[in-house]
């Protein structure tokens, strides 16, 4: 007979478990090089860079604490495709867990499994972390450093800080189990109505603003980086913290000036559950600032590096670029992993709606529609924010806002474009929720 | 218009299978403009599935269903599914309203999908609403109604597009017998005001005995008889 | 006429006398209350009075003198007239409805088309209610209406389930 836990991780599906451990694992590596850039050693800048070659913002200690900043928001896009992952089969978990709960499981028990659920491949996945840690160290260290700066460093490793590191994703899976097990185990307020969302978190973009501004009339010195890096926090916080309520807005606007069938069911979708969609379109937005700094630094350094020293940038650029285009496609994941779960959800309305004469076509338009309404405004937001507010920071060149405006258009178009592979790519699911079979009474 | 009553809905020889169970072996049916005809059975007997054969949302595994004199097989996907919109309405059990939707709005998308201007679809459908006493949950999503309320806005949804024949499936189902009963009665007077033919399936005597005409659907196929008796005409 | 229906019936399993018919008829009907030998043999006069049964012999087995009793031509005819006959829907037509069926179960007969067949009469009877009670604005009607349609319901359920019971087990022997 298996074990009690393996055999709870393996009802829940294997799908999800290799999701959890996937995502756990990445989280985890990232947070282990972020670890190991902290503890690089603080006193002499230069000894370190000539003995690792490290990627400069890295190996100076003034910039140090800014390329950490960006490692740790790195783990952001894949710990909310660890929050989808976790939901996906809510529907058929509901019915399993009423089904123990009949055959005498208390609540605290199913909220234990759920954690174990969701716990066991989250304490793989972190475990994984270590041996993916190495072969970043490998490929984006000992490797880089040969060509270009290192990514990673290779003379520390995070050291002690390792076993915090694999504590806490371990522990960041078990509560999220738990809490999905909650929630499973509600007997009313499933896919709940928390009320509108509200706009308070753009006060903590205002406040950002203001550190930025007042940061800036002061010494510009590279020392001084805490006023650039509270006011990233602030603004990527109040960011995510405000993308429900715009996705909320965007719902109504869009669902009350809507002409066609598809932007109404799209609009009125957003609305009733801003909050997946917001989380989803807050990450695209930190990738488009991302992508927005880097536009701005890339068109820089084309205008203002000698070509013999291009590469020394250009190269761990190119890396930060598609660990960006990697985060894009991991929120295009989640947001498919969502509209799997909402459309299943759904199931017999859905079948219900194409029976009644909607074509399947309308309900794809909607689900993109809706993608869209969230994603895109944010990824131009966040990317426009990104060029102009690093062009500020920076000093400005007018090659620069060509590697901004660059990025706006190359954000915009893998945003859209993912979109549109997503909601391709969960067709199938959507096909056979609308199967007239649906509509049997079960 | 002749002057000797047309089917404006046959069906002849449905069969339809899924994977090993047979769920009709040559069912047959024809519905006369206006009519309403309640298709009865035991429970498994394919009274459903007859249902969305007929009502071209299934299509059948060989037997021929026309409509107006077309064969259903005979159109496409989207021309089968505009069909279905324009001249079919479809009430179901429950759950067939979008739960995102409001009760106007879900009674306004098929005028929407129809390409109607969105004033327009919605001023109709809030006659609708009116119509059928609910014009006081416009603005509620189908989630915050009773049963009884979301049957009288899908039933509103069905009407709304001025549909020729409308198709229910156990409408009354997953209702208590009173709620039932007024449902009941508001599909049957609103189909026969609109002058459109109404297909009922049901397992409920009661329900069965509101419509003009039965046919008993006995292991996927219809029985005979169902003609004994005077059922005057209405 | 329900009573001697029931008897012309047993007799359609062949011959028997008084005591025989009474018991068969207590067997087939553990509901109904048992038949009094006076009602028996009432019945049976007024049977042999129309030409549906006929004196067969007189027995006499160490005991008291028996009739035996058959049907005739015309008792046969009389007897597949009444199982083909719809009975009137209605609160106390359902006796004879159980009656009739459990007959033509015994006897063989095709109960199935004669179920399919009261199905319809009493669908009518509830269609001719049913307008009535929507068209009804007195609540007192309307409830009154209920319970007629309640019963008629029932007894289409009972026969439903006597098909499928009939359907499955062949007779109920």
């Amino acid at each position: 007979m298996r074990p009690l836990p393996l055999t709870i991780v393996l009802a829940a599906g294997r799908g999800r478990a290799a999701l959890v451990v996937a995502t756990t694992a990445v989280t985890s590596a990232l947070l282990l090089v972020a670890a190991s850039m902290a503890r690089l050693g603080r006193d002499d800048a230069w000894s370190s860079y000539e003995q690792e070659h490290l990627f400069a913002p890295i190996g100076d200690a003034g910039t140090r604490p800014g390329a950490i900043l960006a490692v740790v928001l790195l783990t952001v896009p894949v710990l909310l495709l660890l929050d989808q992952a976790v939901r996906l089969g809510s529907t058929g978990r509901h019915r399993r867990y009423t089904a123990l709960s009949v055959a005498g499981a208390t609540r605290r028990d199913l909220r234990r499994w759920a954690a174990i659920e969701v716990g066991a491949p989250a304490v793989a996945g972190a475990l994984l972390g270590v041996p993916l840690w190495l072969l970043l160290r490998e490929l984006l260290g000992f490797r880089l450093a040969m060509h270009a700066g290192a990514l990673v460093p290779t003379s520390v490793g995070p050291g002690p800080w390792t076993w915090a590191i694999l504590a806490a994703v371990a522990a960041y899976g078990v509560l999220v189990g738990r809490r999905s097990g909650s929630r499973a185990t509600a007997l009313t307020g499933r896919g709940g109505e928390a009320g509108a969302p509200r706009p308070w978190p753009a006060l903590a973009v205002l406040a950002g603003a203001l550190v930025a501004i007042s940061g800036r009339g002061g010494s510009s010195s590279a020392d001084s980086l805490a006023t650039p890096i509270a006011a990233v926090l602030l603004v990527t916080l109040g960011t995510v913290g405000l993308a429900p309520w715009a996705a909320h807005a965007a719902g109504v606007r869009a669902a009350r000036r809507a002409r066609r069938a598809a932007t109404l069911i799209a609009g009125r979708r957003l609305q009733a559950d801003p909050r997946p969609a917001g989380r989803a379109a807050a990450a695209v937005g930190a990738v488009g600032l991302t992508v927005g700094v880097l536009g701005v630094f890339v068109g820089d350094v084309l205008a203002t590096t000698d070509p013999y020293d291009r590469d020394d940038y250009l190269v761990p650029a190119a890396i930060v670029a598609v660990c960006a285009l990697l985060a894009v496609v991991m929120i295009a994941l989640s947001i498919a992993v969502h509209s799997v779960e909402t459309t299943a959800q759904h199931r017999r309305e859905m079948a219900a709606l194409v029976a009644t004469g909607v074509s399947s076509s309308v309900l794809t338009g909607a689900q993109r529609t809706e993608c869209l309404l969230t994603s895109l405004p944010l990824a131009l937001a966040g990317s426009a924010a990104g060029s102009l507010g690093y062009g500020w920071l920076v000093g400005l060149s007018p090659a620069a806002y060509a590697g901004g405006a660059a990025a706006l258009l190359l954000t915009a178009s893998v945003v859209a474009g993912s979109v549109l592979v997503t909601t391709a790519l969960v067709r199938p699911w959507l096909v056979a929720a609308v199967d007239p079979g649906n509509l049997r009474t079960a | 218009m002749t002057d000797t009553p047309q089917s404006i809905l046959t069906a002849h020889g449905v069969h339809k299978s899924f994977g090993r169970t047979v769920a009709l072996r040559g069912a047959a049916l024809e519905v006369q403009p206006g009519e309403c005809v309640a298709i009865t059975g035991p429970s498994g007997s394919g009274k459903s599935t007859l249902l969305h054969c007929l009502a071209g949302v299934l299509m059948p595994d060989s037997g021929v269903v026309t409509f107006r004199g077309t064969r259903l097989d005979a159109l496409g996907v989207d021309e089968r599914t505009r069909l279905r919109r324009s001249s079919f309405g479809l009430v179901l059990q429950f759950g067939q309203l979008v739960p995102e939707l409001s009760a106007l709005e879900n009674v306004a998308l098929p005028l929407m999908l129809e390409g109607r201007r969105r004033p327009d679809a919605a001023a109709a459908a809030t006659q609708w609403l009116e119509r059928l006493e609910v014009a006081q949950l416009a603005h509620t999503r189908p989630t915050a109604m009773s049963g009884g309320e979301a049957q009288r806005v899908a039933i509103a949804r069905a009407l709304v597009t001025s549909p020729d024949i409308v198709f229910a499936d156990e409408p009354t189902g997953a209702l208590d017998t009173v709620t039932g009963e007024l449902a009941l009665d508001v599909l049957v007077k609103a189909t026969r005001e609109t002058e459109a033919a109404l297909v009922l399936v049901t397992h409920d005597n009661r329900v069965a005995a509101a419509a003009e005409r039965e046919v008993v659907l006995r292991d996927g196929a219809i029985e005979a008889a169902g003609d004994g008796g005077p059922g005057e005409p209405t | 006429m329900s009573l001697g229906s029931v008897l012309l019936g047993v007799l359609a399993d062949g011959p028997a006398h008084g005591y025989d018919l009474k018991r068969a008829h207590d067997a087939r009907f553990p509901a109904a209350r048992p038949l009094a030998y006076g009602q028996v043999y009432a019945t049976l006069g007024r049977l042999q009075r129309d030409g549906l049964v006929e004196e067969l012999e007189t027995r006499q087995d160490a005991g008291p003198e028996r009739t035996v009793y058959a049907l005739t031509d015309a008792g046969r005819e009389a007897l597949r007239h009444w199982l083909g006959e719809t009975e009137q829907p209605g609160p106390y037509a359902a006796d004879e409805l159980v009656r009739k069926t459990i007959t033509a179960l015994h006897t063989g007969a095709d109960s199935g088309d004669f179920l399919r067949r009261q199905r319809a009469v009493h669908l009518d009877a509830m269609r001719a209610l049913t307008r009535e009670r929507s068209d009804a604005a007195e609540p007192g009607t309307r409830i009154a209406l209920d319970h007629t349609l309640a019963h008629l319901d029932a007894d289409l359920r009972w026969m439903e389930e006597t098909r499928e019971r009939i359907a499955r087990d062949g007779t109920t022997r």
